[in-house]
Parts: structure tokens; sequence; C-alpha cells
């Protein structure tokens, strides 16, 4: 596999799994940010997840 | 003074039949894993995570670990230095020059050199960690919330930035882990997250299972796979003496690699690798000579050496003092603390004293019994590598089941091995490091907690992170250590695929 191939692999990988992520995070309550939620950790884990993964796809 | 009483104390716990014991096996352990190319010691430390759980005293478990990563720096020079084989990456550095010296029948003196040189930086580093362990926790009790979770950013970016494996995958693998670490019951709410209506992953995923699999077994199903046959031939040696010259040109760079790796293995993503690179480019600049160096330079070998031991025992630092794993190793200790109840941070030096001398004082234990078996029983060292894989690696799969069984008493704990290899056989075939993803799951649970608590004490504001000085500074530091680590990819190549440090 070349390096390119592999890093989108990687990237669509990591794409899924925010996606996942943010999806299902919705469905537990997000809360404010002065009182979070349980499920505004998760999200914005999976948020930031999916931002690398765009950045990993758009460089190069 | 206080720090000689506390070492006392120290000793008095380290010296126990049961501490003494569990630090042999650790390093025999260990500095067998450091022969055996390929599995590293974070592998072998996941194999036996659970292991630690079942040893009763916390201390004992911390002992046995720390035994078999130090081992490890030990048993890595051996390969390198006779067999142009590095056993860990750290020893990369040490086959330039070691193995040379081996081709001029001076292997027996390299190795010398190579153990000489280990337990100096490991003797100073112990007396370091002694001396600024508690002082540091000291200071990290003025960290208020904001504080640590830009403490746990710099120490997780860090981590990545100055690893082997390029950025970005590696900050994603960090924030898969701590996704996972959400998975399960959340403590403030009682939200059950991500579990799916499976009742096995209500208490969360338990991080022995995670390691074992992503890191332990994935790495063995990918040698079983792509580097199945491995014949080696052993050397004679000749005599085990440096002689007078060698011995006299290897006291600078020893002195120079124990500094260096001192100091490096405090930071983040710090640790023996780096040190002993580090230390071997330095060597290179200040020597004489440095034409000799690729030719059996004997600097070669006594910098890296003591850099990589300095720098893998002053990595506890961080960890013990302030509850911060610099790197995947670190992070696997703190999962020990973790499993035996002691939740890691400034505290744990204070409220657990026995547990911190202890192992202070057994590290020195551990690095002199390593001294004296390295030399005598190199012949046996060696030899470990015609054990065929196809004997070795079934009885690790077994003590993994075993492990992961004895977690919980569940097979589903076992069970969950097999993805979770899987993932990580993907990963390393992809390429991209597994570790980081070890370490953002041991970290994420203390980040999303700092995190929730620097958010209701600033109501909500995100600036809070830039106002107070501490964390401003920490960030600060965070950017720097990204473009350093920036910098330091253009300039050195990617090297191989294993994520021990």
């Amino acid at each position: 596999m070349t390096e390119r191939k592999k890093t989108v692999s990687a990237a669509v990988l990591f794409l899924i799994l925010g996606v996942f992520g943010v999806l299902k995070s919705a469905d537990y309550s997000l809360g404010q940010l002065s009182e979070i939620g349980p499920g505004y950790f998760p999200m914005l884990i999976s948020s930031l997840l999916i931002a690398v993964a765009m950045i990993m796809l758009l460089r190069k | 003074m206080e720090l000689l009483a506390n070492l006392a104390q120290g000793f008095d716990t380290a010296f126990t039949l049961t501490n003494l014991g569990y630090c042999l096996l650790g390093v025999l352990i260990g500095t067998a894993v450091g022969v055996l190319p390929g599995f590293g010691p974070l592998p072998a430390m996941s194999v036996l995570l659970p292991f630690t759980f079942h040893l009763g005293d916390p201390v004992t478990g911390m002992i046995f670990m720390a035994g078999i990563y130090y081992g490890t720096q030990y048993g890595g020079s051996t390969t390198s230095i006779l067999l142009k084989l590095p056993g860990e990456i750290s020893s990369m550095v040490t086959v330039i020059d070691g193995y040379e010296m081996t081709r001029q029948g001076r292997g027996g003196a390299a190795l010398a050199i190579a153990a000489l040189a280990s337990f100096f930086a490991g003797t100073v580093a112990t007396l370091l960690i002694a001396m600024i362990g508690a002082p540091l926790a000291d200071l990290a009790f003025l960290f208020g919330p904001a504080e640590y979770t830009s403490l746990l950013v710099l120490g997780l970016i860090g981590s990545v930035s100055l690893s082997n494996g390029a950025f970005l995958p590696g900050v994603a693998m960090v924030l898969m882990g701590m996704l996972l670490a959400t998975v399960g019951t959340d403590l403030n709410s009682g939200v059950e997250r991500f579990v799916f209506d499976v009742p096995d992953l209500m208490d969360g995923i338990n991080f022995g299972i995670m390691a074992m699999g992503m890191i332990g077994l994935a790495e063995l199903l990918y040698t079983l796979i792509h580097e199945p046959n491995h014949r080696v031939q052993v050397p004679r040696l000749r005599e085990l003496y440096p002689n007078r010259e060698e011995t006299r040109r290897s006291i600078m760079p020893t002195l120079r690699g124990t500094a260096i790796g001192s100091i490096l293995g405090l930071l983040p993503g710090g640790g023996a690798v780096l040190s002993s690179f580090a230390s071997y480019a330095v060597e290179k600049k200040v020597s004489k000579h440095p034409q000799q160096f690729g030719k059996g330079a004997v600097e070669g070998v006594a910098g890296p050496e003591s850099a990589n031991n300095a720098g893998a025992q002053t990595s506890f630092v961080p960890m013990l003092s302030l509850g911060l794993p610099v790197n995947p190793v670190q992070a696997i200790l703190l999962a020990v603390l973790v499993i035996n109840n002691i939740t890691p941070g400034p505290q744990v030096i204070s409220s657990n004293g026995t547990l911190f001398w202890g192992l202070i004082a057994s590290m020195w234990i551990g690095n002199l019994f390593l001294v004296m078996l390295n030399l005598p029983l190199v012949g046996i060292w060696t030899s470990l590598l015609k054990v065929p894989k196809k004997l070795l690696y079934p009885m690790i799969i077994v003590g993994c089941v075993i492990g992961a069984y004895s977690l919980r008493n569940n097979w589903f704990d076992v069970c969950l091995l097999i993805p979770f290899t899987l993932v990580g056989y993907v990963f390393k075939r992809l390429g991209i490091e597994v570790a980081p993803m070890a370490m953002g799951f041991v970290v994420g649970s203390l980040f999303e907690e700092n995190f929730k608590r620097t958010m209701i004490l600033s109501q909500g504001s995100w600036s809070v992170f830039l106002e107070r000085p501490v964390s401003l500074g920490l960030l600060s530091l965070t950017v720097l250590v990204i473009l350093a680590g920036i910098w330091m990819k253009t300039k050195k190549p990617q090297i191989g695929n294993t994520d021990d440090k």
C-alpha cells in the first residue's frame, strides 16, 4: 500500500468513528458549558476526531 | 535530612522478600524481552498488566513493571552490540558503534561499558527522582483544574509530537483512546454511554484488555504474519573487559549521557528513545575524532547507553508526582496505580509514601541486579533468540487469555481481546502507532473530570485556559512542542514500527 493510501484509509476509519461518536453522543444530553452533560465530552472528542480526519484527507 | 529518612524507609520496603523477588523477576523478564526483537517493554507490560492486580500490594506491582521497563533497556543493548539486532528502538543507536566493536573483537568490552554506563545512569537517575519527585508534587498542589487540563493536553500532544509516528494520526489515536474511555456508565450523571445494552460494558472497558489486545497481541499477530522467520548466529566472546583507554574514553560520554537522559526523560514524549538518539548526536559533535563514529567508537556506546537508562527512569517522575504519563509506558504504570485504587496525582507521594520511596529504592536495586546479571549471563540471553516463535507465541497468547479472564472472571473480557487485536493489527499495517491510543484512554477520564470542573468553576468560559498564567504557559509549551516535533520529523527518518520508549 502506498503512503497516501494508508493515510486515506486511516483517515476514513477515523472519520467513521468520529461521525458515529457525534451521532451517538447526541443521544446523551449535552447540557450547557457551565453544567456539562454526559454527551458533551464524547461529542467534543468525536468532533475533533472528524476534524483531524478531514485535515488528513485534505492535505497533500 | 528528610531525604535520607525517606530513602531508608524506601529501602525497607524494597528489601522485603516479595518485593526483591518481583524486582528480580521483573528485570529478568525485562532483559529477556529486551533481547527479543520486536516484542518490547510496552507489549510485555501490557500482557502482564492483569497479573499485577493479583499481587496484592500495589508497590509490588509497580516494582515488577518498572523492573521490566528498565530491564529491557539493558537487554536491548546486548543484542545490538553482539548481533547488530536492536532489541529495542532505544538500542538502535548502540548498534552503530557497538556492533563494530564486536567485529573488532571488542564485543565483550562494549557490553561491559554498556552495562556499567547504564548502572551509573540508573543510580544517578534514581537519586534525581528521589530529590525532585516530592518538591514537584508540592508544586502541583498549586494547580487548579484548568492548569491540570492544560498539563494533560501538553502531555498528550507532546508525547505524540515527539514520538515516532506521524503527528495527525497520533492525535487521532489519542482522541480515539479518550473516546473509548467514555464507554460505560458516566459517574456524574448515571447515564450509560456507548453501552448498547451490553451489561458487561456498563463498567467501561478495562484498560488491560485494550492494552493486551492492541499492543501485545497485535504485535504478535503482525510478526507472525509478516516476519515469520529469523535465524540468528551468535558470535563467541573473547574477553569481557574493556581496556584502559576504552574506559577512559567512556567517562565523559557516560556523564553527558546521564545528564541528557535525565532531562529528556522528564519531557512529554521523552524517555529512553529520545535520550539515546540525542546522546549519540551530542557525542559525535563534541568528539575530537568524529570520524571514528560508526567504526567502533566506544563513546557511541557509553553515551547512548547511559542516556537511555537515565531517560527511562526519570520518565517516572511526572507520572509519580503529577499523574502525568509522558509516554505510553508510563501510561501503563499509571494504569497499575488505578487498578490498585490509587488515584494518580500530586497526592500520591504524600499519601502513599511507601509506594513512592519503595519504588525508587527498588529501581536502584533493580539496576544492581541488572549489572550483576547481564555480563555473566550474556550467553544465556543470546541463546534466548534461538527459542522458536512457535513455542514462545502460544505461551504469550495463553498468558493473555488467562490475564484477561482474571480481571473480572468474565469471558466477555477475553472475547473483547479479539476486536482489539484486530484493530491494533490494522493500524500497524497502516503504519500508525497504537500506543497513543492507550495514553488517551488512561488519561481520558482524568481529562474529562478536570475539564468539567474547569468549566463549572469558570461558568462556561473557554477563555479561562488562556487567562490563568500557568495554564497559558503550559498551552504555549504545547505549541512549542508541536513545532519542535514538526522540525524533528523533517530531520529524522521514520524508524520502524515499535511503540516503546
